[in-house]
């Protein structure tokens, strides 16, 4: 008993001293099972002690799958990867497949409408590949949107109808979140979205200076 | 409190501020030419600004890209105004700094004033969050129990956003400032 206690403990030390939270909770998990093993050969022990011990278990192990996970390389497709090293480079992998995942993926034919003038919008878009056409009355040429620009944002930001009609110029493929569940994913997620108000900053500066 | 959606009273547009040559200033022409986020700091050198400045310092290029200016005011003298501008690296074109010695702005914007805000519980603990950070708490180089603010003004002069702090480290969220910023100026783009 006294030898799996005392190697238990120093366990417990040298967790205290580990810089990285992966390792600690390694060594923790480690140092939980020798208090376990101390309990054991001691003949057992109190009740309330094996039950905190087990406590203590199970956050580790649970915390420590969750680092694991977390540390695993994220492999995005192509047209994500064009995201994270463009428009949303200041977001994290894990965290744009989050945002992405948090939407629905939509394709749209050559010359469908996206958008109408004047209809009710309550979902924003993102461009994920292909070409989408801005058709605004009166102005002098049609503006083309490629991708990670967004469809639909000033409706988005002001609750205003769309004031022009987005056709898909080429096959197009777009994430798209109604308004609720994306305002209330960037409420729950404060780094994605100061992420996607840069964006919408950078979108909005394009469309303030036509 | 200041109510949204409605002009700036007109003592707030009508004070003046020095910058820091001591040159005064209506704090009105900081609107006059587009919409700005104006924020009110305790006194210069204290911690819980300091940790302010710092947050804001990052979303002040992407504040201009849409044309909203930035604008800090604190209360001690222009000498110490000048000392604040370059310990904070706050001598760029997106922000401009001034000081309300009078505390005529900070009074027209009708917002708090506490001693408890100051050396209160919450306080001493956003103090030590600070100090944590980094952010040290200097002598006081202003009005010691004033508590800090953040507006947002349109060019119309219309309130837009009001943040009344309660206590040192209280400040608004600048994720609610920059949506402010952003539904105020798409609402301009669309004609709204």
């Amino acid at each position: 008993m006294t030898i799996a206690f005392h190697v238990s403990n120093a366990l417990y030390l040298i967790s205290y001293a580990v810089k990285d939270i992966l390792w600690l909770r390694v060594v923790a998990v480690v140092a939980n099972v020798m208090t376990f093993v101390a309990i054991w050969a001691g003949g057992g022990a109190s009740v309330a002690s094996f039950a905190w011990q087990t406590v203590f278990f199970v956050i580790n192990v649970a915390r420590l799958v969750q680092l694991i996970v977390e540390r695993r390389p994220v492999r995005l497709s192509p047209e994500l990867q064009r995201l994270a090293d463009g428009a949303f480079r200041h977001l994290r992998p894990r965290e744009l497949l989050r945002l992405v995942a948090a939407g629905e993926i939509r394709d749209h034919e050559a010359g469908e409408r996206v958008i109408a003038t004047g209809d009710r919008l309550d979902t924003l878009a993102l461009v994920l590949a292909g070409t989408a056409r801005v058709e605004l009355a009166g102005a002098p040429a049609p503006v083309q949107l490629a991708h990670g620009a967004f469809l639909g944002e000033l409706a988005y930001l002001t609750g205003k109808p769309p004031a022009a009609d987005v056709v898909a110029a080429t096959a197009l493929r777009v994430v798209r979140w109604p308004h609720a569940t994306l305002r209330a994913y960037l409420e729950a997620n404060p780094d994605t979205r100061t992420a996607v108000q840069a964006v919408l900053a950078a979108d909005l500066a394009t469309k303030l200076r036509r | 409190m200041l109510a949204v959606g409605q002009p700036v009273p007109a003592a707030l547009a009508d004070a003046e501020v020095l910058d820091t040559g001591g040159a005064r200033h209506r704090v009105a022409t900081r609107w006059a030419d587009g919409d700005v986020v104006l924020v009110f700091v305790r006194h210069f050198a204290c911690a819980g600004c300091a940790e302010h400045v710092a947050a804001l310092r990052p979303r002040l290029g992407e504040l201009a890209a849409i044309g909203v200016g930035v604008t800090i005011v604190g209360s001690g003298n222009p000498d110490q105004l000048a000392a604040f501008v370059d310990r904070e690296q706050l001598a760029r074109p997106e922000v401009a700094c001034f000081t309300d010695p009078t505390l005529a702005a900070y009074r027209a914007s009708e917002l708090a004033r506490s001693k408890w805000g100051t050396i209160g519980p919450r306080a001493l603990g956003q103090l030590a969050l600070a100090r944590l950070a980094g952010f040290k708490n200097g002598a006081v180089e202003g009005d010691h129990d004033q508590q800090g603010g953040t507006l947002y003004v349109t060019r119309a002069g219309v309130l837009a956003y009001y943040h009344r702090a309660k206590s040192l480290g209280d400040r608004a969220p600048l994720v609610d400032v920059v949506d402010c910023a952003l539904a105020t100026r798409a609402a301009e783009a669309v004609g709204a």
